[in-house]
């Protein structure tokens, strides 16, 4: 079935609280994209132009209505001194935090065109703008302060001073917010339209009172910078986010991705205020057959379309490397066909 | 074997221009005019000589295309070339021109700048929809235009010289539609081509001269055996279809019959009478006159040319409602759409007017170069074979 | 006898608390990103449309934002650098989302189209009621460097071979640059045959159309000694027909509305309209004697006239910004383009802003322009009644008359500025550049003896091609070859 939107259309309809011909779908494809195009996963994370290709790629194979750069969370806390682990074929691993605890701190803010590998999402947010940006909306994921954070800092000493040394760490949180900003200006800069990426702070890991204590307020610090550009802000945090999802809509987010909590209750936790976007299992697309994910994948966008604020259909997390590409296709094709507006279009009178 | 030769008319149309010539040395005054609301009864009733100006060829569009833009259409720049090159032309003494569409608008302008032929531009609302005070202004803008066509030939136009006119005009019309009534039969003997042919030359002789020519046609049709065989029936539509055309018809007419059309150059201009001073004219649609009968002649003629149909006007329901009409009445299997390049009014409509009348077209969009002939007819007998 | 200009109209260099205007200067789209830094947040929570205080009705970002969004031609531009100018693109790149917001909250939407100036001046004078025109979306393919509505418009049949107005039909399709309208109005007549075509295929998306008839307006006629242009019968007889026409709207808009509208309401639309109107041509005068803005924002600033960007009172607030910074600026000799910088008239608004910006860093400057919309710019006359103020008004429309008529309005601009040069832009398959281009470039250079330049826009694209640009500079050298 043709579309009769772009998929910026539908997303400029989604972020004006218009109804869309159909529910943006969105698997989020990051370094399975470089399996798509044949080329090792080091070379996507390392350079920008094979980064914007595969993902180019992915975009027109797949039908998806983004494109979006990502390879891992430590990519800000890299470019200001944690060292990580380049596997040919796999995602970069930390192999030393910048700092073993959380004494010191030093002033630097990282420099996004000299610094670690910032430049290389710049560099495919441009490349990917000017290839198709009239159509697609370009995203770029940041990892955000509290996640960053646990990247510049051993993560048992992090978490042990969420108890211990609570205004130690807030000043590491807001070390990296200046970085990540400063970071998300660049993007901005280019084109692309930053994601805050925050799975550190999921229920996965700490608990809803440190969540509001420290992960809340810096990423609504690093969203209300991106609202000074008016920007429409997607928060994603994957993991368990069953009992912080009512909270986060107080961060400003305009869009939440979600991963383990079911849409229904994402709905009721924060549907009156923010569109959300998710969440069908990483494992089961990995694994499933096609007939399978579209079966669940039809239930999830049902649910997801009673979004008050809006739905968009996505995977809870990364599409993992190695998933095979009919399952991707059929993930796709599922949302479309049941995100579907038969209405759109039809005259609607004041 | 065509009814009449086409030199048949090239030699009436030839005579005719000689006695225009002669005319003139009298001190009669030549009206060239391009369309079908042109007023031609106020121009005859005035005492000049409307002449239609529809030529086009690739010789007279290379010869204007030094006066206008590359992306001007087809029958502009020929027009411009036409006064240069034309016999027929370069006897006009003045140009009547309706603001039709916006090359037909500015066209007058570039005759005058180029050729110093003074212009009457007549105002016709584009809107369709025949509210009082539209057709008022038209018909205070009839008035202005006889003032000028009196102040050009020294002759004042009379409400009982229009009367006459009228009724001239409204004969041949009326001829014209016998004779392409004869078209509604199977295998017609009035070809598409001569059909063109007449109509122009009607047009150039005047009615007294072309209605003794279409009674001689009108025998001649009666006289001779139709043949057996059924031939595709096509309808003709599109922009200013000249009689530099000609090859298209005779190209398409090799394997099809063209049996009607709703071209400004064919059925368009003779469908309806203009309606007789309390006589209501041809043209009631059940019992009702489509065109209100009463008032003066210029009133009469006001009504009547505002509601004409045709593709620019807005909107131009009523074309599409003649054009659905023609292809039920003439019992139509395809449309040949032939558009000049860059005619805006046609071209935007091709796509609209094949879902309203849901038969084949062949859209064509071309200028006169003859260089693409043979791909034309290549698509042509790609059409036909689809038939 | 026309209203007086509101010679009042003086503007002040406002001092906007926590922010002072650079020294004047056109700068890129890359430098705005280091400006938008030190704007405070006050001043984003400050500026909102429609009167809303809600977070949605802000609008004072930078070309950053909407570029993120798609426009990828400011990325190309240059701009000017004060606060008023920020905040006028901002408000002006916005439009989208305010005219779902109009719906979104109450108003009724209504789409005029074809006559480029005064059907809107009745429609925003019924209470609730927002009047914008999809005519300015010929730019949309061009602020995106993007094909998508063209080939919108080619899967309706209408190709490449025509104007760029065909981008409007293609938005029609989509529902998706603005909310189906409530009405639309579509005027024609003596207009452009290319955007007439474009609302009659639009009639299938808008049950509710009004057709309105924009007459002719002729030339003096060869026999009779009343000159129509100045002949005071053949004008009147045209007022009152455009009257007729007028009342036709203003009963549509009642049964539209529910609402009787009262001569005292159309008074005061007409009194807001000339309040902008007034408003632009004092910032015409700035900019084109004294260089205080430059030619791509005046491009922005004219067209505002047409229907005031869905918000005729805030875009009446960026303008009296706009004055209060151009005025400063003439008086302190400030300006955004050298004193030596080449003078020309440009007809036809370019489609592809770009050339603007191009023609600017060349070494001129636009001190006239013929953008088509004269009868956008002139003040209605208020001591008449409204509806014959409106039609009045019309009655210098650009595109009604002759081409020797806007010819004419070029040349007195030339003359009165000391042009150096005419640039005419046009597009190729625009059915009135196809006549009106060749036409006006032999008058301007028979009557002013100047060079005149023309040429077509080049469908959307990131860059102005390499062929044009040398033209360009040829053009330039001559001009200046000729000081």
């Amino acid at each position: 079935m043709k579309d009769l939107l772009t998929p910026r259309e539908r997303f400029g309809l989604l972020v004006i609280d218009e109804p869309q011909d159909r529910v943006p779908v969105f698997p989020l494809v990051t370094a399975h994209a470089a399996r798509l195009a044949g080329i090792p996963v080091r070379e996507y994370y390392t350079a920008g132009a094979a980064m914007a290709r595969c993902q180019l790629v992915a975009q027109e194979t797949y039908g998806i209505d983004f494109i979006s750069f990502f390879s891992e969370v430590g990519l800000v806390a890299e470019a200001l001194g944690s060292q990580f682990d380049y596997p040919e074929d796999d995602l970069p691993l930390l192999t030393r935090p910048k700092w073993t605890d959380l004494t010191r701190l030093d002033d630097r803010v990282v420099g996004p065109l000299t610094d670690g590998r910032l430049r290389v999402y710049i560099d495919a947010v441009t490349y990917a703008y000017e290839a198709r940006g009239d159509t697609v909306p370009i995203l770029a994921y940041v990892p955000a302060p509290f996640t960053t954070a646990q990247q510049l800092v051993d993560q048992e000493a992090f978490l042990l001073g969420l108890l211990t040394e609570p205004e130690r760490v807030k000043e590491l949180l807001a070390y990296a917010t200046r970085s990540i900003v400063r970071f998300c200006r660049a993007i901005i800069g280019a084109g692309g339209l930053p994601i805050l990426v925050d799975p550190l702070a999921s229920g996965s890991v700490i608990s809803a009172e440190h969540y509001r204590e420290f992960a809340l307020p810096s990423e609504a610090e690093v969203i209300r910078y991106l609202h000074r550009y008016d920007l429409d802000v997607v928060l994603h945090i994957c993991g368990d986010t069953r009992t912080t999802i009512a909270m986060m809509p107080e961060t400003g987010a305009d869009l939440l991705s979600i991963d383990r909590v079911d849409v229904a209750g994402a709905i009721a936790g924060a549907g009156q205020a923010c569109r959300i976007i998710g969440n069908y299992d990483t494992s089961a697309i990995l694994l499933s057959d096609p007939k399978t994910i579209e079966r669940e994948v039809a239930e999830m966008t049902t649910a997801g379309k009673n979004c008050p604020k809006g739905f968009v259909a996505a995977t809870g997390c990364e599409v993992p490397v190695d998933t095979p590409p009919e399952n991707v296709r059929a993930f796709v094709r599922s949302a479309r066909q049941v995100g579907f507006n038969p209405d759109y279009g039809r005259r609607r009178r004041a | 074997m065509e009814l009449i030769p086409r030199v048949t008319f090239e030699q009436i149309r030839w005579e005719r221009l000689e006695e225009i010539a002669a005319e003139r040395r009298k001190g009669a005054k030549v009206i060239g005019y391009f369309c079908i609301y042109a007023p031609v009864e106020i121009v005859e009733a005035a005492g000049a000589i409307p002449v239609r100006l529809m030529r086009g060829g690739q010789a007279a569009e290379e010869a204007g295309e030094r006066y206008l833009r590359a992306d001007a259409c087809s029958f502009c720049s020929a027009c411009m070339g036409n006064f240069d090159l034309d016999p027929a032309y370069k006897q006009v003494d003045a140009v009547l021109a309706v603001n039709t569409c916006d090359m037909m608008r500015r066209l007058p302008e570039s005759i005058e700048n180029h050729f110093g032929i003074p212009v009457f531009q007549l105002y016709m609302p584009r809107t369709s929809e025949p509210l009082p005070h539209r057709v008022a202004e038209f018909r205070r803008q009839l008035d202005i235009l006889a003032a000028d066509l009196a102040g050009l030939t020294g002759r004042s136009v009379s409400d009982e010289r229009l009367e006459s006119e009228i009724a001239a005009f409204n004969h041949l019309r009326a001829m014209l539609r016998q004779a392409n009534d004869t078209r509604r039969a199977n295998s017609p003997l009035l070809s598409g081509s001569t059909t063109l042919d007449l109509t122009a030359t009607a047009w150039l002789l005047g009615p007294v001269k072309a209605i003794s020519l279409i009674d001689e046609v009108l025998r001649m049709v009666a006289a001779r055996p139709r043949p057996e065989t059924q031939r595709p029936r096509l309808m003709l539509g599109g922009s200013m279809l000249t009689e530099d055309d000609r090859w298209l018809l005779d190209l398409v007419e090799e394997k099809a019959d063209i049996v009607t059309d709703i071209l400004c150059t064919g059925t368009r201009w003779f469908a309806e009478d203009v309606p007789g001073g309390g006589e209501s004219g041809n043209g009631e649609v059940g019992g009702q006159e489509r065109v209100r009968s009463d008032g003066n002649p210029l009133d009469r003629l006001a009504r009547f040319y505002f509601s004409r149909p045709c593709m620019h006007r807005r909107p131009n329901t009523d074309l599409h409602t003649y054009a659905e009409e023609l292809v039920r009445e003439f019992r139509v299997q395809g449309l040949v759409y032939k558009t000049l390049l860059y005619c805006d009014p046609w071209n935007f409509e091709a796509r609209r007017l094949q879902e309203a009348l849901g038969i084949p077209i062949l859209h064509l969009d071309t200028d006169y170069s003859t260089e693409n002939r043979e791909q034309m007819r290549t698509r042509v007998e790609a059409f036909l074979e689809t038939l | 006898m026309k209203a007086e200009r509101d010679r009042e109209i003086k503007g002040s260099r406002d001092q906007v608390p926590g922010w002072a205007d650079p020294k004047s200067a056109r700068v890129t789209f890359d430098q705005w990103l280091d400006l938008f830094d030190r704007v405070p947040d006050e001043l984003i929570e400050r500026y909102h449309y429609y009167g809303n205080g809600e977070a949605w009705s802000k609008y004072l970002f930078p070309p950053q934002t909407f570029s993120i969004y798609g426009a990828r031609h400011l990325r190309r531009l240059k701009f000017d650098n004060s606060l008023a100018a920020l905040r006028m693109w901002g408000f002006v790149q916005n439009e989208t989302e305010r005219l779902f917001r109009a719906r979104q909250t109450g108003r009724r939407v209504i789409a005029t189209m074809g006559d480029l100036g005064a059907v809107p001046v009745i429609v925003n004078s019924f209470p609730g009621c927002v009047a914008f025109y999809p005519d300015c979306i010929w730019w949309t393919p061009f602020v995106m460097e993007s094909r998508v509505l063209f080939d919108a418009a080619a899967e309706l049949g209408i190709g490449d071979a025509t104007c760029f107005s065909r981008a409007a039909l293609g938005a029609f399709s989509k529902h998706s640059y603005f909310p189906d309208p409530d009405l639309v109005i579509a005027s024609t007549g003596a207009s452009c045959d290319d955007y007439s075509g474009v609302e009659q295929l639009v009639e299938s998306f808008a049950p509710d159309m009004l057709w309105v008839e924009e007459p002719l307006r002729g030339e003096c006629r060869m026999s009779n000694d009343e000159c129509r242009m100045g002949g005071a019968s053949e004008r009147q007889a045209l007022i009152e027909f455009l009257k007729r026409e007028y009342e036709r709207v203003v009963e549509r808009m009642e049964k539209l509305t529910g609402h009787a509208i009262t001569e005292v309401e159309l008074r005061e639309g007409v009194r807001r309209a000339n309040r902008v109107r007034n408003l632009v041509a004092r910032l015409r005068d700035l900019a084109f004697r004294h260089a205080a803005l430059a030619a791509l924002e005046m491009m922005v600033v004219e067209f505002g006239n047409l229907h005031y960007y869905s918000d005729m009172g805030e875009w009446t607030a960026v303008l009296e910004h706009l004055l209060g910074t151009a005025g400063g600026r003439a008086r302190e000799g400030e300006r955004v383009l050298p004193e030596d910088a080449l003078r020309v008239v440009w007809v036809t608004p370019p489609a592809d802003p770009l050339l603007l910006t191009y023609v600017e860093d060349a070494g001129a400057r636009v001190m006239g322009t013929e953008y088509v919309i004269n009868q956008a710019l002139e003040i209605m006359d208020e001591s008449k009644p409204p509806l014959e103020a409106i039609a009045e008004s019309f009655m210098a429309a650009s595109l009604i008359g002759t081409s020797g008529q806007r010819a004419k309005s070029v040349i007195r601009q030339a003359r009165e500025r000391q042009a150096e040069g005419v640039i005419i832009s046009g597009i190729l398959g625009g059915s009135h550049c196809a006549m009106e281009t060749r036409l006006i470039s032999d008058i301007v250079k028979q009557e002013l003896d100047l060079p005149a330049l023309e040429f077509d826009v080049a469908p959307a694209s990131n860059e102005i091609g390499r062929q044009l640009q040398t033209r360009i500079d040829a053009f330039l050298e001559v001009l200046r070859s000729r000081r």
